[in-house]
């Protein structure tokens, strides 16, 4: 599903959490949406999933738009912390039949193979589970759905390794047989992003980038050398983060490195490596007056 | 299971590559879909695709609509003479340069060298 | 399939609103029959708890139709507009319901009570007999619609205008009040307790006024929750 977001401004009460963000979600890819807290994910995933009208600015699906429109709803699927899919009270096999009524595309044999890969109890009520069952419990609703567009908003929260493992392997697979765009906002950036196709990193509810996750992380290179030879090495680069222990220094510089500089590195004795995509993103999201 | 020295897909297309010099993987022989590589790497499959992509490219594989990718017939002998092509650029000279700075004399380089291959 | 929400509601509220009339007959039995014990019975029991803690209850089951159930058919993927509609369509099936176990309820006591020789005294205008089901299921009909929509706008003014919401309650009372205390007892009100209007206004004109006080609350909350937000309530 196409998504198109066009100088979208969420605000609550006194609080910008969407400040004039325009970008556009390709279909059937997998993107990561990033940035600090606080710096506006929910509130865009919230708007994209029409759980609530945008206080400026246009967002369309598959060229419509989304508020109240049933043809774009129905095929969007946000899964959220603190929005349950069914009553604290309702039984888990109960919130599932709740779904399957409400849900259009909904896949029950899928839902249950689901419920069984993450050993969730039908017979629990929502409102017992572990924070972790919970978060498993989004992604068995999110999953099956099969909505054209599904995002998870910080579905991994509470669950232990293997069942985040479970959980990637899980939307890998169903996402290569039956594609759809997915968008998955997280921390655990490291983890995920070899699963990202694209990368949207949004900080005080503006855009930073939105690139190919590849790409975004061959364009960190950290130079490692004596003092002086990195400062020259730098000069005219963007340089995100400095760092001296005794005579030697390391920088990490964001931008593409040409022939020129390599043959210079290799010449001054500099070490060039690359910079993790979670070091690139802090310091890309660094708060104004901090170093750059 | 990927380090950051460079791209995922760079990384899944040079391990091919190996492959393809070892043996391990024979002209005209069937390698594993992109799916199956992206589930096995647990990576996005356009990453794994990327990989294939660049290995048709550079003709090590060859791709058979509807069926597949496969190992192509010159593959083993056209990387061989690739390699030979870098190999001192890349192997032979930072030996040399990691032998002077630490003080290993070149001719006990040299005399190694005699020695693993008459060991033959 | 179509009126998914509608269905949906159905299928769970109306079996456990008669359930819970079911268990409310029950529980006003025992009570008589406990009674019964100390003094003789000249009042219906049923005519008591129906005029009293049925309306509560269905002013329950409104806060629970606009509140909970739009957040989750949102998540779903169905729009306010949608869910709102149904629901209120399905005021009409809910409060039918409720009024039929009502009427039931009066027929079956009826019996009970001719076995044990008591009295079935009713404090109705508009029927004077518990057996006259038509005139005993219309009269509840049209008071549990005004309730159920009054439950459903005051959670919609609390939801969408916070401290606000306490307008849309003086709005509910101004809804309820001319539809109750046309159609039966005020007494279940705090502060009308005495004001009785039956004596002016035939049943047409009671449930007419119902009617309208039903329709005009299902409006306003429909105005109230048509750009509602699904908040995360303190996430995780």
């Amino acid at each position: 599903m196409k998504v198109d977001v066009q100088n979208l401004v969420v605000r609550h009460g006194d609080v910008t959490a969407v400040d004039d963000l325009s970008f556009s979600l390709a279909e059937n890819k997998v993107y990561g949406l990033l940035g600090r807290n606080g710096a506006g994910k929910s509130s865009l995933m919230s708007v994209l999933a029409a759980f609530r009208r945008p206080t400026s600015g246009t967002v369309l699906v598959d060229g419509e738009p989304v508020f109240e429109n049933r043809r774009a709803t129905s095929r969007i699927c946000l899964v959220q912390h603190g929005v349950d899919p069914a009553d604290k009270g309702d039984r888990l096999k109960d919130a599932l039949s709740l779904a399957a009524a409400l849900r259009e595309n909904w896949d029950a044999e899928y839902a249950e193979r689901l419920m069984e890969l993450f050993g969730l109890p039908h017979g629990t009520k929502l409102g017992q589970l572990s924070l972790g069952q919970r978060s498993a419990f989004g992604v068995v609703v999110g999953l099956a759905s099969r909505a054209p567009l599904t995002m998870f908003d910080e579905s991994h929260i509470g669950m232990d390794t293997p069942t985040r493992y479970a959980f990637y392997d899980a939307l890998l697979s169903d996402f290569m047989t039956s594609p759809r765009t997915v968008v998955l906002s997280t921390h655990l950036i490291e983890e995920l992003a070899s699963l990202l196709e694209e990368v949207v990193i949004i900080d005080s509810g503006r855009l930073v980038l939105h690139e190919e996750t590849e790409a975004v992380r061959s364009r960190g290179t950290s130079v490692t050398g004596p003092i002086g030879a990195v400062d020259r090495f730098v000069e005219g680069l963007t340089v995100l983060n400095q760092k001296q222990l005794g005579p030697t220094k390391s920088a990490m510089v964001y931008g593409a490195l040409d022939q020129a500089h390599h043959a210079t590195a290799r010449t001054e004795g500099l070490d060039l490596g690359p910079v993790p995509l979670q070091d690139l993103f802090v310091h890309l999201t660094e708060p104004a007056g901090e170093p750059r | 299971m990927f380090d950051d020295r460079s791209p995922i897909y760079r990384q899944i297309a040079d391990r091919i590559k190996a492959d393809v010099l070892s043996g391990a993987l024979e002209a005209d022989q069937q390698v594993m879909s992109t799916n199956q590589y992206a589930a096995f790497y647990r990576i996005n499959p356009a990453t794994a695709a990327k990989a294939f992509q660049q290995l048709v490219d550079e003709d090590v594989l060859y791709k058979r609509r509807g069926i597949g990718m496969f190992v192509s017939p010159t593959a083993r002998d056209a990387l061989r003479a690739r390699g030979r092509e870098t190999f001192f650029g890349q192997v032979v000279d930072p030996m040399v340069a990691e032998a002077r700075s630490i003080g290993v004399p070149l001719t006990d380089v040299i005399k190694r060298i005699e020695q693993l291959e008459d060991g033959r | 399939m179509k009126w998914p929400v509608a269905r949906l509601l159905s299928s769970t509220l109306l079996p456990f609103t008669a359930l819970v009339f079911a268990a409310g007959w029950v529980a006003v039995l025992l009570l008589v029959l406990g009674v019964s014990l100390v003094k003789d019975i000249g009042v219906s029991g049923w005519d008591m708890a129906s005029a009293q803690v049925a309306r509560w209850f269905m002013f329950g089951l409104g806060l629970h139709l606009a509140r909970k159930l739009l957040q989750v058919a949102v998540v779903h993927g169905r729009t306010r507009r949608e869910y709102v509609a149904q629901a209120s369509a399905f005021t009409v099936a809910l409060t039918a319901v409720a009024a039929a176990c009502v009427a039931l309820g009066y027929v079956l006591e009826s019996l009970v009570y001719r076995a044990a020789g008591w009295r079935q005294g009713l404090e109705q205008p508009h029927f004077d007999s518990a057996t006259d089901v038509p005139a005993v299921f219309l009269a509840h009909w049209g008071v549990f619609g005004v309730w159920t929509a009054v439950g459903m706008l005051v959670v919609s003014g609390f939801d969408r205008l916070q401290t606000g919401g306490v307008l849309t309650l003086l709005l509910g009372v101004a809804l309820i009040l001319p539809a109750v205390v046309t159609v039966g007892r005020s007494g279940s009100l705090p502060f009308f307790r005495d004001l009785d209007l039956t004596a002016t206004a035939s049943l047409p004109l009671a449930l007419a006024l119902c009617a309208g006080s039903w329709a005009l609350g299902l409006l306003l909350t429909w105005g109230l929750l048509r750009d509602v937000p699904v908040k995360a309530r303190a996430a995780v």
